[in-house]
């Protein structure tokens, strides 16, 4: 078992990222404690493209995009070993502006985390953080919800609560809230697992219509989700109770010829 | 059939009971409460009028008004509030929000605040005494009253302000620190106002104690009667004025109508304190 992870996880070894790589991730590890969460993860982030990280639960996914903003660091016994280099710079090196990572690289998680205020307030929340000026706002506000496609829903109770829209609603808004400070790159984890298959469209089709300007990054469960909208995919896999990425490719040729045995498995949803 | 109908049966005896004692215990409950607010305003209603509220104190409290008492009260009210609050609040703050990394620290001060909320009141008048009057000089003062009486009121009111930032979602301190919020404008923006209840519900407990509080002033703010000219002035607080009125004769119509200002205080400042930090604090948050 152990012998098929080193081979597996060997088999994702990158060359040293190259200046314009937009995403580099080398040799990453995550672990909690003494518990190792992710192993040597080898793995380039393309510009514009939507990549998808499939795989059975518990098998790092998360952890994984935490390392990506450095949100890792809020969590009590996380350690992050390796490198991960974006737009050339080691964002795990000394003298980082997390603040400025995190405006850079924006994220939406897997329930709807709204602050509880108006839904203007949580548009103008990181704008003000961020140094907007004032007569602004309101500009990039309209901007953002136009972009998610909520402006004709709330344009006129804006001033009402976020906690008052309906569950897709508020997940496009969290999406809008983190386009406001124009990130390059978008995390989602698993932003459609507690929504009904509505919302869950109007989100995908929201994703399709983002590719190209932003990069996103998306964890899901959803195989065929995954399918639809990733132009590359990563799989991550348990070996000894730590994960690592198996595979990882554009999307059409993992969905279609997968090479690890356990991607074939997994795929055709015989393991996982 | 004839089975489940005797389960039935038996299922409706046992539900009959639990109401029963239900209702039973919360009516015993309100019927305390309604008897004791009762005979304070049988007694002490007729007392009340205008000159009660704004004479100054004759004869020890048997005739005349309660005006330098009021004064006095408010004056300690306002020297505990004014060393509590800050000082609460920040402790409350690092308990709830910096002590993650940290959690022996947390433990410590946390056990140390449980210790001290259930040490009785004589003692911290004890203390107070001691302390504040006699070793940093400040003598029978109000200046000294307030602050022990703050050292008696900041144990229960860190650990409810604590309690209400501890039941802000965590939710909202990740998405904040994922938009690249720092934790200073997460705590003013939205974990305070979003504890507000628990700010609010801290801070009626505490005044609550204050005011109720007559024990550990006896040793620190002084029993003097008339009007405090200064902090450092002696001055009687209301509390203290009653358990002073049924030790003299003749001296109950007085203490019963100043048991009715004492209650209506507590309730008018409770509901002002809650209304403050409802609005003021919390008024940046919407609950649904």
């Amino acid at each position: 078992m152990s012998d098929c992870c080193f081979e597996a996880c060997q088999s994702q070894r990158l060359p040293d990222p190259e200046d314009e790589t937009f995403l580099a991730v080398r040799n990453l590890s995550v672990h909690y404690g003494a518990k190792v969460a992710l192993e040597s993860v080898d793995i380039d982030i393309q510009r514009g493209r939507v990549t998808a990280l499939i795989g059975p639960s518990g098998c790092g996914k998360t952890s994984f995009l935490f390392t990506l903003n450095r949100l890792s660091d809020l969590i009590p016994g996380c350690g992050v070993g390796g490198r991960v280099r974006f737009e050339g710079t080691e964002i795990y090196s000394d003298g980082v502006d997390i603040g400025l990572l995190r405006a850079n690289i924006g994220m939406v998680f897997q329930k709807p985390n709204l602050f509880p205020v108006s839904i203007r307030k949580n548009l103008y929340l990181p704008l003000r953080e961020h140094g907007c000026p004032v007569n602004q706002l309101d500009r990039r506000s309209e901007e953002v919800l136009r972009e998610v496609g909520l402006w004709s829903e709330v344009s006129d109770r804006l001033d009402a609560s976020a906690h008052s829209l309906s569950g897709g609603q508020q997940q496009r808004l969290c999406i809008a809230r983190a386009l406001t400070l124009r990130p390059k790159l978008l995390l989602m984890d698993e932003p459609c697992s507690s929504l009904d298959p509505m919302a869950t469209d109007v989100i995908e089709r929201l994703i399709l219509k983002m590719r190209g300007e932003y990069s996103i990054v998306i964890v899901t469960h959803n195989l065929a989700q995954a399918q639809r909208i990733a132009d590359d995919v990563a799989v991550f896999w348990c070996h000894d109770e730590s994960g690592c990425v198996i595979e990882s490719g554009h999307a059409e040729a993992v969905f279609r010829a997968p090479k690890q045995p356990d991607t074939v498995a997994y795929l055709a949803g015989q393991r996982g | 059939m004839s089975r489940s109908t005797s389960r039935g049966a038996r299922a409706k005896v046992a539900d009959g009971l639990v109401q029963a004692l239900v209702w039973g215990t919360a009516g015993t409950v309100s019927a305390v409460f309604l008897c004791l607010v009762g005979d304070l305003l049988w007694h002490g209603l007729a007392g009340i009028d205008l000159d009660f509220l704004t004479q100054g104190v004759e004869r020890t409290g048997r005739a005349g008004g309660i005006f330098p008492i009021l004064v006095s009260t408010f004056l300690i009210l306002a020297v505990c509030l004014a060393v509590s609050i800050p000082i609460g609040l920040l402790t409350a703050i690092l308990l709830s929000e910096f002590s993650r990394r940290n959690p022996t620290l947390s433990r410590l001060v946390g056990a140390s605040l449980d210790v001290l909320a259930g040490v009785p009141s004589i003692v911290f008048g004890l203390f107070g005494n001691a302390f504040f009057c006699i070793a940093l000089g400040m003598g029978f003062s109000i200046l000294s009253g307030g602050l022990t009486l703050s050292c008696m009121v900041l144990p229960i009111f860190i650990r409810s302000v604590e309690l209400g930032l501890r039941a802000v979602p965590s939710d909202y301190r990740l998405a904040g620190a994922a938009l690249g919020m720092s934790h200073t404008s997460m705590l003013l923006k939205i974990l305070l106002p979003a504890g507000a209840p628990g700010i609010a519900a801290g801070l009626m407990l505490g005044v609550g104690r204050a005011l109720a509080e007559t024990a550990a002033l006896m040793f620190t703010s002084g029993y003097a009667d008339r009007m405090p000219s200064s902090l450092m002035d002696s001055g009687r607080a209301l509390s203290l004025h009653i358990y002073d009125l049924t030790q003299v004769t003749g001296g109950r119509p007085n203490a019963y109508a100043s048991g009715v200002v004492l209650v209506a205080l507590l309730l008018v400042i409770n509901l002002l304190a809650s209304w403050t930090v409802e609005h003021i604090v919390g008024g940046r948050v919407q609950r649904v």
